[in-house]
């Protein structure tokens, strides 16, 4: 009965040391890593969004996303994904750089500059642009949760 | 006494079990409406306190509430670190004739909220006054048990 008792306790310590563990590899992953596999889902999300391939849009933004364009318009998930789903929203190209990325845990700022070619209702916008995205990793998934873009102004105005 | 012994064994397996259970769920997402309520106004309190510093240019207060990583993007796309976003304000190069927000709403990820909101100040900045509506996002991260701001930015809201 005695070794029984001990064998239950140890099979639990063990279980919950297992659990601890998972948690702390998931923490151990180096911030250039993360960056790496931000970069990753972002190329996808593009590619995405250029194929207009919604399922693979759905799992790369959270629920709750904020996106917010150089018009200061607010989209929620499914607002933004119509926009892309209706052709109202589309990426003649994509560049971007000058990234700079701040990692906090599972949380991930990352920040660049754009000069995509994109049309928006028809407007095709080349300007170029700052913008700030945040992904969050939820349910061991990589997901933009915030977006805004901002016009760069023209210094000489 | 093999009775005794035996509640005594259960209440051990049950504390051993709480334990574990405690320690699984550590660094997962478990957030009740009452808790992502009291986090808004955690966050609310911390934006109110920074919206006072900066009409005020409280450079020590802001410094408190500015992560030292802040990505700070202002309505014209030009970056600036915590630094120069310090020292511009210091220096009385960013001025505020009033101060307006509205429209907050908030997002919720455990410690990172994303807050955002509609704002119509009236500031000065580099010898341009802005009087244009702008959407802004404020990210808040909990760290060492405080809020801050490890991100902003404001874009103008474009009349159409």
């Amino acid at each position: 009965m005695r070794k029984l008792r001990v064998a239950v306790l140890t099979t639990i310590l063990a279980l919950g040391v297992i659990g601890v563990a998972k948690a702390q590899d998931a923490k151990n992953e180096s911030d250039a890593e993360i960056q790496r596999a931000i970069l990753a889902v972002d190329n996808e999300r593009y590619e995405a969004m250029q194929k207009k391939d919604m399922a693979a849009l759905d799992r790369l933004h959270a629920d709750g996303l904020v996106f917010i364009n150089t018009k200061g318009r607010m989209l929620n998930k499914a607002e933004y994904m119509e926009e892309i789903r209706s052709g109202n929203l589309k990426f003649l190209t994509v560049e971007t750089d000058d990234y700079t990325f701040c990692v906090y845990g599972d949380t991930v700022i990352m920040s660049g500059r754009a000069k995509s070619v994109v049309e928006y209702h028809g407007v095709v916008n080349k300007k170029p642009r700052r913008f700030t995205s945040v992904f969050i990793k939820i349910q061991g998934q990589w997901r933009l949760v915030a977006h805004q873009a901002t016009l760069i102004a023209d210094e000489s105005n | 006494m093999q009775n005794h012994r035996g509640l005594k064994f259960r209440v051990l397996l049950l504390c051993v079990a709480s334990v574990v259970r405690v320690c699984c769920l550590a660094g997962q997402e478990k957030h009740d409406d009452k808790s992502v309520l009291q986090t808004e106004n955690e966050v609310l309190k911390v934006e109110e306190s920074r919206d006072k510093a900066l009409q005020e240019r409280d450079v020590a207060l802001l410094d408190k509430i500015y992560s030292d990583q802040l990505v700070f993007v202002n309505t014209r796309g030009q970056k600036f670190t915590k630094a120069q976003r310090l020292a511009d304000l210091g220096a009385g190069k960013v001025e505020y004739f009033s101060y307006n927000q509205e429209g907050y709403s908030y997002h919720v990820y455990g410690n990172t909220v994303v807050m955002t909101g509609r704002t119509s100040s009236v500031v000065k900045f580099q010898g341009r006054v802005n009087k244009i509506p702008r959407l802004f996002t404020n990210i808040y991260l909990k760290t060492g048990g405080q809020w801050r701001l490890v991100a902003h930015q404001a874009t103008p809201i474009v009349d159409e």
